[in-house]
């Protein structure tokens, strides 16, 4: 059985993503672990980690999600291990997991270096778990590469099986090539890919900033699937949104206070995949009725309107394993803009 | 309304106008009247009060002596609250000032020709010696409406049927009834409707009279105002209260037109008639209570200021979970077992001591409505779970502020399921520091089942405060169900209206829930939130 541990100098860099459009491409038998764990879903008063879930559902991976994580908070697993037994601890779950496997990919924490102080850091695992290093990185392509030259200079990859690096969600890769190829090259970075910027892949679902914002749903359960393309804070009165060409958009959010009954109002009839009610403030009871009438989402939360807008803005678009459409395009881009299945 | 009381005949011993730049205010003039022979009632019209607590003060004594008519304009409007708490936003502020007129013995009155009615007729009315009113009428369906009229405005009918068949056997017909009402029917003669209210006049047990009379062919209605006079006489000399409520034509018309001048109390509607009967005992009622020795709780006032004066010198105007249990501690108010955890194996170690199952909540100066944020988990069940629920609520509070100072975790002992009541106390605009009980759960804003009163509140006050709420049938027992422990609920009513009242920086207290078991089973105060400032006596 393969072992592939998966990490990346910064948080977001795409591992996730990486790792759905590999299992896809490979078609082989996956097991999956998250040891430290950064994505917090808590159900049934048990704590799993987002991307653990999602994959167990694609790869339809028997263990539980619960199981592929051993904690979320340096704390939780200061109290419940130490240097040594957690190391034995990843042993266990690799040899729990390996049975029935044909490859099994880890992640790490959100970064490299995450979770050092537990012995939970990428490069520790990797050893513990003799298994292939894969980077992930991504962002501004100077970054990148000053990010790699450090890495490379300044990291001790002794004892550990570096396969190479993806370079994700580029917006220019001729630009990166022509520019960075050369110098990766001559410092001995094997590059395994570089995956091109995909707008598609950031725009998340109407559930998902539900969850993040731990909105209340208020009508239009039904319709939380919708994929969201643009977000309108509507500032202004109805009237004034109605003439602006951004407001004509079928596939955008609205971000407005409850009472603000001409915008949401306005919002229902332009057919927006949902709107987010600030302030905690109820509509009046004619407007719910309309919107659960037409299906229109409406997510009722405590905070205000700058600090909603802010919070999507900053929002990470995590893959929903219901999601068919994305999760081709990540098959394709491993298949057409990288080697990993080489690896394999 | 100098016109207005001319026409009525009522006298006016004075009429004054305070403007709001005036530095004579409502409660100096009450003062003032109450002590002028020739003031026999005071009717009052105000639209807002400025110093309250002066003038709950002085409205609780004045009453006593004097009928005190209140109108007040604004019913309608919703007070501006602030929804810090639930003791703000269930009720307006013209469902508190109704409460604590009752509170004060003031008989607030619907519109001014109801006012009108009720000074003139404690003004000249006898004061009822005793709860036992009786109808008489010559008409069943008034009388059944003046029955009805009773019920709304409080009032006993003497229900000894027997007593009362010997009473008035004589005097009804043979399809009339000597049950109260005593329905003397169609057929009764002038004469038998005199002897019957006679008969009322002399009995020692009947304390009040409510006369109907529909004109019929059997009376001659030239005759009704001198018999009305007379029998009026007659029941002034005994200092026995008796109102007419009387229908017919144009005779009947001016008859009550003429009565009504000379200051007989005489009405078109049962309805008019009752209501002033109605704050007749209202007044009687309140002259009555005698509230005995008030008990002072053992509760250390130095005690909580020590930790109110901390809060405030760390710049919080709010108490956090440990300062506000270690009052309910103080308070002698009993909560749930709990703990402050300061890191995961803390959070364990209190879990295992409390036993499971246990309620985790996060303990944050940044972090005002927990449960919004994700900062409250219930419901767990051993070590694993309560891992889990640290790290969530950790996770949550970042994510809703990521400089958010979490100053830790607390553990509380998940408690039993009883019947949750709400218990608030706030610094009223108008009226300073107020309690209010009421229903509590997931319904509460809904129902706004809420009792109020101004503080001080005397133990028999409080006791009343619990009776009035709609649900207090679920706090004796309903279908069967055992009574709920309604002493304890009255000792911490009082309790949270001690420290309110004795601590001048604490803004509002709020225990909610309060959940209620069975009789001699206690309360348990599961939440509590106390919100201060700095300025003494600041809402």
């Amino acid at each position: 059985m393969k072992k592939i541990i998966f990490t990346s100098l910064n948080k977001n860099a795409g591992k996730t993503g990486i790792i759905i459009g590999l299992g896809k491409a490979i078609n082989q038998k996956i097991g999956y672990l998250k040891p430290f764990g950064d994505r917090l879903l808590y159900r049934k008063k048990r704590l799993w980690d987002y991307d653990s879930a999602v994959i167990s559902k694609i790869f339809n991976i028997e263990e539980s999600p619960e199981g592929m994580t051993l904690g979320f908070d340096h704390s939780k697993l200061r109290y419940m291990y130490d240097e040594t037994n957690i190391i034995e601890k990843i042993k266990s779950l690799i040899t729990e997991v390996s049975s029935d496997t044909d490859v099994l990919f880890i992640e790490s924490g959100k970064n490299i270096m995450h979770g050092v102080t537990v012995n939970l850091d990428a490069l520790t695992i990797a050893k513990a778990a003799d298994a292939k290093l894969i980077v992930v990185v991504s962002g501004d392509s100077d970054d990148i590469a000053d990010e790699l030259l450090y890495f490379k200079q300044h990291t001790s990859l002794k004892g550990i099986d570096f396969a190479g690096v993806v370079v994700n969600k580029v917006k220019d890769v001729d630009d990166f090539k022509m520019v960075y190829e050369d110098i990766l090259h001559k410092i001995e970075i094997k590059i395994l890919g570089i995956i091109p910027f995909e707008a598609e892949l950031t725009y998340p679902s109407i559930q998902l900033i539900s969850d993040m914002l731990m909105a209340k749903v208020i009508s239009g359960e039904k319709a939380l699937d919708q994929v969201v393309r643009e977000v309108f804070v509507g500032a202004m009165s109805g009237d004034a949104a109605q003439r602006l060409e951004k407001f004509k958009n079928k596939n955008k959010l609205i971000i407005t206070s409850g009472d603000r009954s001409d915008m949401i109002l306005a919002a229902i009839e332009t057919q927006c995949v949902g709107i987010i009610l600030t302030n905690n403030i109820l509509p009046q009871p004619n407007i719910i009725a309309l919107a659960s009438e037409k299906e229109v989402p409406l997510l009722l939360v405590h905070t205000d309107t700058h600090k909603v807008a802010k919070k999507i803005d900053q929002m990470v678009p995590l893959v929903d394993s219901t999601d068919m459409k994305k999760i081709g395009i990540l098959e394709d881009s491993i298949k057409n803009y990288t080697t990993l299945v080489d690896l394999m | 309304m100098i016109g207005k009381t001319a026409v009525q005949n009522i006298g006016l011993s004075s009429i004054i106008s305070v403007g709001n730049k005036s530095d004579i205010d409502e409660a100096d003039l009450v003062e003032y009247l109450v002590k002028q022979d020739d003031t026999k009632s005071i009717l009052m019209y105000i639209e807002g009060i400025q110093k309250g607590e002066r003038l709950v003060n002085v409205l609780k004594e004045a009453t006593k002596k004097k009928p005190i008519v209140v109108i007040k304009s604004g019913r309608s409007k919703r007070g501006a609250i602030a929804a810090a708490s639930h003791t703000g936003s269930l009720a307006g502020a013209d469902e508190i000032f109704d409460a604590i007129m009752r509170q004060c013995g003031v008989l607030r009155a619907e519109n001014i020709q109801q006012a009108l009615d009720w000074c003139k007729y404690l003004s000249k009315a006898p004061i009822p010696t005793g709860e036992n009113t009786v109808i008489i009428t010559n008409g069943g369906g008034v009388g059944v409406l003046t029955t009805d009229a009773c019920e709304k405005y409080n009032i006993r009918l003497f229900d000894d049927t027997a007593y009362l068949n010997h009473l008035f056997s004589d005097v009804t017909h043979g399809f009339g009834s000597t049950k109260n009402p005593i329905d003397l029917t169609g057929e009764a003669t002038s004469a038998e409707y005199e002897h019957a209210l006679e008969v009322a006049l002399k009995d020692k047990q009947i304390n009040a009279v409510l006369a109907l009379f529909c004109e019929t062919a059997m009376i001659d209605a030239n005759s009704l105002s001198s018999m009305i006079r007379t029998v009026y006489e007659k029941y002034k000399k005994k200092e026995k209260p008796i109102i007419f409520s009387i229908f017919g034509g144009e005779i009947t018309e001016n008859v009550i037109t003429t009565l009504s001048k000379d200051n007989v109390p005489v009405f078109r509607d049962v309805y008019d008639a009752v209501s002033c009967l109605g704050v007749s005992y209202t007044q009687f009622r309140y002259v009555q209570v005698v509230d005995g020795e008030e008990r002072v709780p053992k509760v250390s006032i130095d005690k909580i200021s020590t930790i109110v004066n901390k809060a405030l010198s760390d710049g919080r105007e709010f108490l956090l979970a440990d300062e506000g249990q270690e009052l309910l501690n103080i308070a002698g108010l009993s909560g749930p077992k709990s703990g402050i955890a300061r890191n995961i194996k803390q959070a364990v170690e209190i879990a295992e001591d409390i036993g499971y199952p246990v309620v985790m909540k996060v303990v944050s100066r940044d972090i005002l409505h927990k449960s919004d944020v994700g900062g409250v988990l219930l419901d767990l069940d051993n070590k694993e779970e309560v891992l889990d629920a640290y790290q969530t609520i950790i996770h949550n509070c970042k994510v809703f502020k990521s400089n958010a100072v979490i100053d830790g975790i607390e553990v509380v002992e998940q408690v039993k399921p009883g019947t949750e009541v709400i218990i608030g106390g706030r610094r009223d605009k108008a009226f300073g520091p107020i309690i209010m009980f009421g229903l509590g759960g997931i319904y509460v804003e809904v129902i706004k089942d809420v009792s109020f009163r101004a503080l001080p509140v005397s133990y028999r006050e409080t006791r009343l405060m619990v009776k009035e709420i709609k649900s207090f049938p679920l706090l004796l027992g309903v279908r069967g169900e055992p009574r709920k422990d309604i002493e304890k609920i009255i000792n911490t009513i009082y309790r949270v209206g001690y420290i309110l009242q004795n601590c001048p920086r604490i803004t509002d207290i709020e225990v909610n829930p309060l959940m209620v078991y069975e009789q001699g089973n206690g309360v348990k105060a599961v939440d509590i939130r106390v919100m201060l400032s700095e300025s003494e006596g600041k809402n």
